[in-house]
């Protein structure tokens, strides 16, 4: 017999117990909440299959490769940056802007 | 005294470096942080603004592309937003992040094709079209010094990943996709989403568990 309480862990439902997961897998928990979530994965197979189910997806969608981009990506964005910033001088300043040479520029529609 | 005398020999003995040459602009824009570029772009500097596309553009086409499920329509989408951050750079509030702003202006685009897409048959037609042809193409994004066989397994689960991401809703989509695949804080996807903390959190684990559920059987 111990002369003084040992503390058990609080008793986690399934609904609690889901509703942390998130905290659970980013180690955010409280200690007393953790140690209430490690004590219903050993109780509840549900939640344990659940859990295991969620890292393994996780780990998968984190290993995603990047979407590939065009090779010509960067040089289209840079067209249209340019021919957008003359459309945005003739609107505002035609007058000063040198209207035609900036028309000139702009690609053939 | 003594010591004096003794690094005075020693001093000898230790080669000149030589002068680093002069960094380019292009390598001092580089070193810049996305605040200072901002603020070289509105001081008329346009390759700071160059640089600024050069370190988004992959990110942010990831990100459209996660979340409308289409790439071609996604390279449209980042084009527009670099155009709206351009014309908008004046806009910008130089004590919050840059890249929460600019995410910002991606995640509405992307909500907009979403919501226009849903309006317009024809639109999401084409889009499927578009995975059609995809199909047809030639193998090109896997490493080709893997075998066939785990070519072919990488692919088929790349495949079902993205096909998985694309069937959860809209809302819980953009979350999971700015937190597993963008690795956002979650304060920053609040902002981003126009959420508050705890829906962004509620959301994102709803969004894992509808991901792990549709995923778990590509995955025996």
């Amino acid at each position: 017999m111990y002369p003084f309480a040992v503390p058990t862990p609080a008793r986690w439902d399934c609904p609690e117990f889901r509703d942390h997961h998130l905290d659970l897998t980013d180690g955010a928990l409280a200690a007393a909440d953790e140690a209430a979530a490690l004590a219903h994965l050993e109780v509840c197979m549900d939640c344990a299959c659940f859990d295991v189910r969620v890292r393994r997806a996780m780990l998968v969608v984190r290993n995603l490769p990047p979407v590939p981009a065009s090779p010509d990506l960067h040089g289209r964005i840079m067209a249209r940056l340019k021919e957008s910033a003359a459309l945005v001088l003739l609107v505002d300043a035609p007058e000063h802007a040198g209207g035609e040479r900036l028309v000139a520029m702009l690609p053939a529609s | 005294m003594q010591s004096a005398v003794v690094s005075r020999r020693i001093a000898p003995a230790v080669p000149a470096l030589a002068p680093l040459p002069p960094l380019s602009h292009r390598e001092q824009l580089a070193a810049l942080d996305d605040g200072a570029l901002v603020a070289a772009f509105s001081s008329g500097d346009d390759r700071a603004f160059e640089t600024l596309v050069l370190r988004y553009q992959a990110r942010l086409l990831n990100f459209i592309c996660r979340t409308i499920g289409d790439r071609e329509r996604g390279e449209d989408l980042v084009q527009e937003v670099f155009i709206r951050v351009h014309r908008h750079a004046h806009r910008f509030d130089p004590t919050k992040k840059f890249s929460t702003w600019i995410y910002t202006i991606a995640s509405n685009l992307a909500k907009n094709e979403l919501r226009n897409r849903s309006r317009n048959p024809l639109v999401l037609f084409q889009a499927l079209q578009q995975n059609w042809e995809d199909e047809d193409r030639p193998l090109q994004f896997e490493d080709h010094q893997s075998r066939p066989d785990d070519m072919y397994r990488r692919r088929y689960l790349r495949e079902k990943v993205e096909d998985a991401i694309t069937r959860l809703p809209e809302h819980h989509r953009q979350v999971f996709v700015l937190r597993e695949l963008e690795g956002k804080p979650y304060e920053e996807i609040a902002v981003i989403t126009g959420c508050n903390l705890g829906t962004v959190k509620s959301r994102l684990n709803r969004a894992r568990a509808a991901f792990a559920e549709i995923i778990e059987p590509a995955l025996v």
